[in-house]
Formats: C-alpha cells, structure tokens, sequence
C-alpha cells in the first residue's frame, strides 16, 4: 500500500511538472528532467562513447522535449514519449556524425579507446583494491570497444533492448527497421561483446533450466 | 529432434527475454539436451552479465550532476517557450480569472457583452447603403476578361531620358486613391516606358522556383543514383564466390562526405526538402562506406532490401531530373 501511495505521489507530481512545463516554467522542466536524466545520461555515453557527447546529446534531448512538451498529450507514459524524442535525437546524431577517412576504411571518431578518467568516470567504489579498479577499467575499456564496433544502428538497437527492454517491435517501429534487423543486430552485437570481452563458451554459472527452477 | 540451427536461431530471444513462458520453458529444456547450444547460450547470457557489471562501474561520479544539471538551466533559460507554451499561460491566466468570486466574472462578462454590442452597431452604421450607392454602382465597370484589361492597362508614358532599346524592368508601386496600392511593372520598349498593371493580372506573386535542389545537390544525387545502381547489380565475378565492391566502397565515401556538407548547407539554410532528401541517403552511404572488405551475403542483402524498401534509387532519380535551382530562398 506504501508503494502504491508513494507511485501516485510521484504520478502526481510529475503531472504537476508536465503541466507546468508546457506553460513555460522551465525550472519545473529542470526538476522534471532531474528524474530522468541518469538514464538518458548513460544511454548517450554508451552510444556516443564519450562524456562530452554524450552530454552534448543527452541535453539536446531535453532541449527538443522541452520544445515539444506542450504536443505531450498524456496518451502513454512520459518516459515513453520521452525516449521516441531521444531514439530520434540519436538516429539524428548517428546521421551528423563526425566521420574521418584513414586507409580507405572509414573509422568513427569514437572508435578511439578511451580510459576512464578520460570519459571522467570513476569507480563507484573508491576504496577498492588496485588491482580491482585495473580490472574493471579494463572491463570498461572493451566494452566501449565492442560496442565501438558496431554499425550506431546496431549500437542502439542493443541498448534499446538490452538497457531499455524494449521489445523487439518497439525498436523496430522506433528505428523504422524489420523486426529481422533488430535480431540480427542483437545477435551480432552479443557475439562481437563475448570476442571482445573474452567470455569463453560454456564458462559461466550455471543457468540451465533445471537450475533455475531449483532455485 | 534437436537441431542445432534452429535452436541457435532462439538463442537471441532466450536471452532477451522475447519469449511467452511456455516457449521459454520449452527451449530451456532443449538446450540441456545439447551441449554446444548449452555453452552458446551460456556464455551469451555471462556476456550480458559482464556487460551489465562494467557499464555500473562506469556510472558517473555524484558530483558530476550538479554541473550537468546547471549547464542543462543554463540552455533552458536561453530557450524561449514555443509558441503554444505561451498560448497555454495565457489561457491559464484566464482560467485563474474565472476562478474569481462571481461578481468579477460577471463584470468581465457585462463589459465583452458591451464591447460586443458596440462593434455590432459600428458595422451596422458602416454597411447601410449612402443615397448615391446606386450611382456608383451603375458608374462601376462590368468585369472584363484578363487579357482585355491586361491591354487596357498598359498605357503608353514619354520618357525623354530612354535612348537604350534594351529591356529593362522597374517595379513601382502606385498608391491607389482608395489607399490600396496598385502594382505597376514598367519596361522599356524601344525608348518609351510602357507601365502595365500586373496587381490584377494575378502573376505578380514572388516567383517561386520550379526546384528546389541546386545544380550541385542535383550533380550529387545523380552520383549518388549511379552508385547505388552499381552496388544493387552487382555480382560475384566468374570464378570468384566474393563480390568485389572497392568502387563501390571508396565513392560511398567521397559521397558520404559530400553528403554531409549539402546536408549541413541545406540546414543552415533551412532548406528542409533538400535535407530531408540528403538525411534520407547518407545512411546508405555510410552502410556501404562501412562494409567489410569480404561483406557477407547476408550483409549486403540487409542494405539491398532496405535500398528497395525505400524506393531511394527511383527518389534520386526523380529529384535529378528536376530542373536546378540557382540558389534556396526560403519562402
């Protein structure tokens, strides 16, 4: 019953702030924002690959929501209408996307390595070991690779499903692509990840059915 | 039976949770039964897993948002509301008016109902016919045929300073005695002006051009036309199983550069057709630019379905058969 009251206080105020923000008052769209924002943050940086981009791109989505704001109608959740903006804004940007050439193989900008304290992100842990924190940088290091190697479209297919959990024909009407694309794209990005971040077939826990309905 | 194939092809949306429970259950139980689907399925799940660990890890730190946040007023504040935020503040305005005891609704109310009644007998005093209304009437020519008045209304001026017999056009406008202007066009023919009204003519309207693409976007579209033709025919050379597909590969590239700087043009113009039309191309161009050097058959089918679902080659075609614009006006 808490969670309920406290799921129709925050419904409540979020109208509040969706009313008020399609009257103008950009504060209530700042605090509005607030809620959000993390989210759409983290998409950015895996898409783009780079802080300062991704910031450049996630603060574009909110400027174009904050435009298009007074259109919300309230059919479907904020979020939903929120992240129609932001697929958008991300195709747009994949389509404006600094490109160089180098030997006759087109290389993206992004496809640099980047550490992180480049991309100004820290352990969430700080007291963790050396050794550790070596690790997960390394971690992190090959999962931006991997996901530099993929087509934008494929990049944002897989964050739409595997972050997003979007269903396949959410992306597909979102990315106006063939539900065969999104698959494709899915299968593609999960096994150039698996290469890239040396998970060897088989080596994992153990996620058979059997296991899992003893658990 | 179990085959491997078909069972691989679920893989993906065992993973992603895209099935029913039933089918879930179904395919789980499938996949025990064979080993190396087993270990597929394994280790794609612990890829997302190890995914899922590392993009925690890279969560930025807490005192990142407050600058985030600042920058993000920051371009609020130098947003200006769109046009139906400031309708909606208005109409909210007037709503907190109604909200208001009676007696200043009513008075809002008396004082429209007043202003209301006033204009009413304003245009009543404005239509009633003055008495010599029907000697102007009877005064007021009968409707002539366009070419008729286009005759009449060119009229003959002396203008001793004219020698040229070259053409030239002067627009002017002439005030009307009824304070309406009236458009005059005046060309030069042969030392004399000649001054024809063109306001009733009906083709004195800004001249829009037949295109909207310059010679320069046209020259690419056709380029890009070529290339695409190219890449959608071709084939696997004889004796060879793998498509050669380096031309194809390099223009993509010199276009795809071209592309982006036509589109950009095309926006800070405001030319929204020609963006559109050049937005609608460059990811093609990018694919084809992309593609490996050995591109699988699956690849290339992938563009080549998308290139025909979209019908771009015969778009391309059609908007480089359009006669050129020498440069966008936005209208």
């Amino acid at each position: 019953m808490d969670d309920f009251n406290r799921r129709m206080t925050t419904d409540a105020r979020e109208h509040n702030l969706i009313e008020r923000a399609q009257k103008g008052d950009h504060e209530a769209f700042s605090l509005l924002a607030r809620s959000y924002q993390r989210r759409i943050y983290a998409l950015a940086l895996h898409y783009t690959r780079d802080p300062h981009e991704a910031e450049d791109l996630s603060q574009e989505v909110w400027l174009k929501a904050y435009r298009a704001i007074s259109s919300y109608r309230g059919e479907a959740g904020f979020y939903t209408w929120l992240r129609r903006i932001m697929v958008n804004t991300f195709l747009n940007h994949q389509r404006g996307m600094k490109t160089m050439f180098s030997s006759g193989k087109m290389a993206i900008r992004m496809g640099e390595l980047v550490s992180l304290e480049e991309l100004g992100l820290a352990s969430a842990e700080p007291r963790q070991e050396p050794e550790e924190r070596l690790h997960q940088q390394m971690m992190v290091e090959k999962v931006m690779e991997g996901l530099g190697e993929l087509t934008p479209q494929q990049r944002l297919i897989f964050l739409l499903k595997h972050r997003e959990g979007m269903t396949y024909d959410e992306i597909a009407q979102a990315c106006a692509v063939s539900t065969g694309t999104v698959k494709k794209a899915l299968f593609r990005a999960v096994n150039r990840l698996r290469e890239l971040l040396g998970v060897k077939l088989g080596a994992t826990e153990d996620v058979s059915y059997a296991a899992r309905e003893r658990r | 039976m179990h085959d491997c194939v078909k069972t691989r092809e679920k893989l993906v949306d065992l993973v992603f949770d895209e099935m029913g429970s039933e089918a879930r259950r179904r395919a789980l139980i499938e996949i025990e039964g064979c080993h190396d689907c087993l270990a597929q399925y394994q280790s794609m799940a612990e890829t997302l897993r190890v995914f899922d660990q590392a993009v925690e890890t890279a969560a930025p730190n807490e005192s990142y948002w407050p600058g985030y946040e600042a920058r993000l007023r920051m371009r609020l504040e130098n947003e200006r509301p769109s046009l139906k935020q400031r309708l909606a503040g208005w109409i909210g305005a007037f709503g907190s008016l109604t909200a208001r005891p009676l007696p200043l609704a009513a008075g809002v109310a008396m004082i429209l109902l007043a202003v209301g009644l006033w204009w009413s007998w304003q245009r009543r005093q404005v239509v009633t016919p003055s008495p010599i209304a029907p000697e102007m009437a009877n005064a007021t020519p009968a409707p002539q045929s366009k070419l008729e008045s286009h005759e009449k209304n060119a009229a003959v001026m002396p203008e001793p300073g004219a020698k040229s017999n070259e053409r030239k056009v002067v627009r002017a406008n002439i005030a009307k005695s009824n304070g309406g202007s009236l458009s005059v066009r005046r060309e030069e023919r042969d030392g004399k002006t000649v001054a024809i009204d063109v306001g009733s003519m009906g083709y004195d309207q800004p001249l829009i051009t037949a295109s909207l693409f310059t010679p320069e976007t046209i020259k690419h579209f056709e380029k890009a036309q070529l290339m695409l033709r190219s890449f959608r025919n071709a084939s696997a050379t004889k004796g060879s199983a793998e498509i050669d597909l380096a031309y194809e590969k390099q223009l993509s590239q010199r276009l795809l550069y071209q592309n982006i700087l036509l589109r950009r043009d095309a926006e800070m113009k405001g030319n929204l057709p020609t963006e559109e039309a050049l937005g609608d191309l460059e990811p093609f161009l990018l694919d084809i630019a992309n593609l490996p050097d050995k591109p699988s058959r699956d690849e290339l089918d992938g563009i080549r379905e998308r290139l025909r679902r979209k019908e771009l080659i015969a778009s391309l075609q059609i908007s480089s058969a359009q006669p050129a614009a020498l440069t966008y006006q936005n209208p």
